[in-house]
């Protein structure tokens, strides 16, 4: 015999649980019954966990509302889903016309001069050797002028397109969180009718229970000669109704 | 047709941000019911069902489809309690002895047909396993609310925490025999 006062010195208290929650398979279930047979240790665990549980089993959620779950986006995320909504093809534009721009500031912060003379195509960086300026065919000015302008004409371009987007994106945000809103409201009252109707019918469930215990109550009272405890007839509602 | 859970995380990462809302209904009850538990009041049991919703939908293209998104699902919740009880640090057993803030008292079932007295002792018996589980240490309150509410299987709750299937039993064990004694003791005050 295996037993102690205070708890349980059987090694094989993994199988007692497994076996408790029903997850012993067969061979297992038919070598821990046997065991039980001789371990009284494990056999007043058993009962004694068996018990526990059925209290554990006492606690029980009832109808709870539902959590309300409202999954708010960063401004990452939104940006995200923003720019995801735009064609391939205008992301690509975009990224190209940004790229070219970079270059050309690049360019003239680099001193580049462009030529063009007698057919022949030239290119220069910075300051040439002798001090002598090839005639330049494009100046630094004009260049940056012309960057300024690629730049400036992207992006009064890009800034069109974003704030029509954004616009819609955030009147749909918008009709969405309303929605989500109305039907969360209306799921909450729903919930509180049903609770409401179902409080009434236990109500009537208890009102009729005492109200047929008073009558019984009356009725041996009157049957023995004593006059009735319950003065009022059940005719006459003394509970109110509209509950 | 009923999505089964991988099914929804691809519709969700193709952009189909909608379909994130199939797995909050699956999955926020139980979500709920575990952090309730776990923390003991209705306030904190929302606030955590938000913030592992949240989360997920956050990192949903971190999740491997390795585990199952239940799983990882529970882990979140589970993080997010014991952040939230390290904060609390060491909860006082008063403090889920009263109505949460809005006045609402704890959550217990209510089946209407079962008749006053039983239901008083039902109730009764509800709040000292409420107090007898809360005053478990959290890594056996876990388990017992994983096994006995959520009836996860040894591995699945293995699975969550990380742990071996060993280490869940035995902390089960454990756990079963501290929830006896406590309750044995309330009894015994009343």
């Amino acid at each position: 015999m295996n037993s102690e006062k205070n708890g349980n010195s059987c090694e094989r208290k993994e199988d007692l649980v497994t076996y408790l929650y029903g997850e012993a398979p067969a061979t297992e279930r038919a070598s821990f019954e046997s065991h039980l047979d001789y371990c009284d240790a494990c056999r007043n665990e058993l009962t004694a966990f068996g018990r526990v549980r059925r209290d554990l089993g006492a606690w029980q959620l009832g109808q709870v509302a539902r959590p309300e779950i409202v999954l708010r986006r960063s401004r990452f995320d939104l940006l995200r889903e923003l720019v995801g909504m735009f064609p391939v093809w205008v992301r690509g534009a975009a990224f190209i016309g940004a790229a070219a721009a970079v270059l050309l500031v690049s360019l003239s912060i680099a001193g580049t001069r462009i030529s063009l003379k007698d057919g022949d195509f030239a290119v220069s960086f910075g300051r040439t050797g002798n001090g002598a300026a090839p005639a330049p065919a494009v100046s630094s000015e004009e260049i940056n002028r012309m960057v300024q302008n690629a730049v400036a004409e992207e992006r009064g371009k890009m800034e069109g397109l974003y704030s029509a987007r954004l616009a819609s994106f955030k009147d749909r945000l918008d009709a969405d969180h309303q929605a989500e809103l109305r039907a969360a409201r209306a799921e909450h009252q729903a919930e509180l009718r049903a609770a409401r109707a179902e409080q009434q019918a236990q109500f009537r469930v208890v009102r009729a229970a005492l109200q047929q215990e008073m009558r019984r109550f009356n009725r041996q009272n009157t049957s023995a000669g004593i006059r009735a405890f319950f003065s009022r007839d059940d005719s006459s509602d003394s509970w109110g109704d509209g509950r | 047709m009923e999505f089964t859970d991988d099914q929804i995380i691809e519709r969700t990462l193709a952009g189909e941000t909608d379909a994130f809302s199939l797995l909050v209904r699956r999955w926020e009850r139980p979500i709920y019911g575990l952090s309730l538990r776990m923390l003991g009041r209705d306030e904190d049991a929302r606030d955590v069902c938000q913030e592992t919703f949240l989360a997920a939908f956050r990192n949903l293209g971190k999740f491997r489809g390795d585990a199952k998104f239940s799983s990882w699902l529970y882990r979140i919740a589970l993080n997010a309690c014991h952040s939230r009880l390290r904060k609390q640090g060491a909860v006082a057993e008063q403090s889920i002895d009263h109505e949460d803030g809005d006045g609402r008292k704890f959550e217990i079932a209510d089946d209407g047909l079962e008749g006053l007295p039983e239901r008083l002792q039902r109730d009764q018996r509800a709040e000292m396993v409420r107090k007898a589980l809360y005053a478990l240490p959290a890594e056996m309150r876990q388990v017992i609310i994983m096994k006995e509410y959520e009836e996860l299987t040894f591995a699945e709750i293995a699975e969550i925490l990380q742990i071996p299937v060993s280490t869940v039993k035995s902390r089960l064990y454990t756990g079963l025999q501290q929830m006896g004694a406590r309750l044995e003791k309330m009894r015994g005050l009343l």
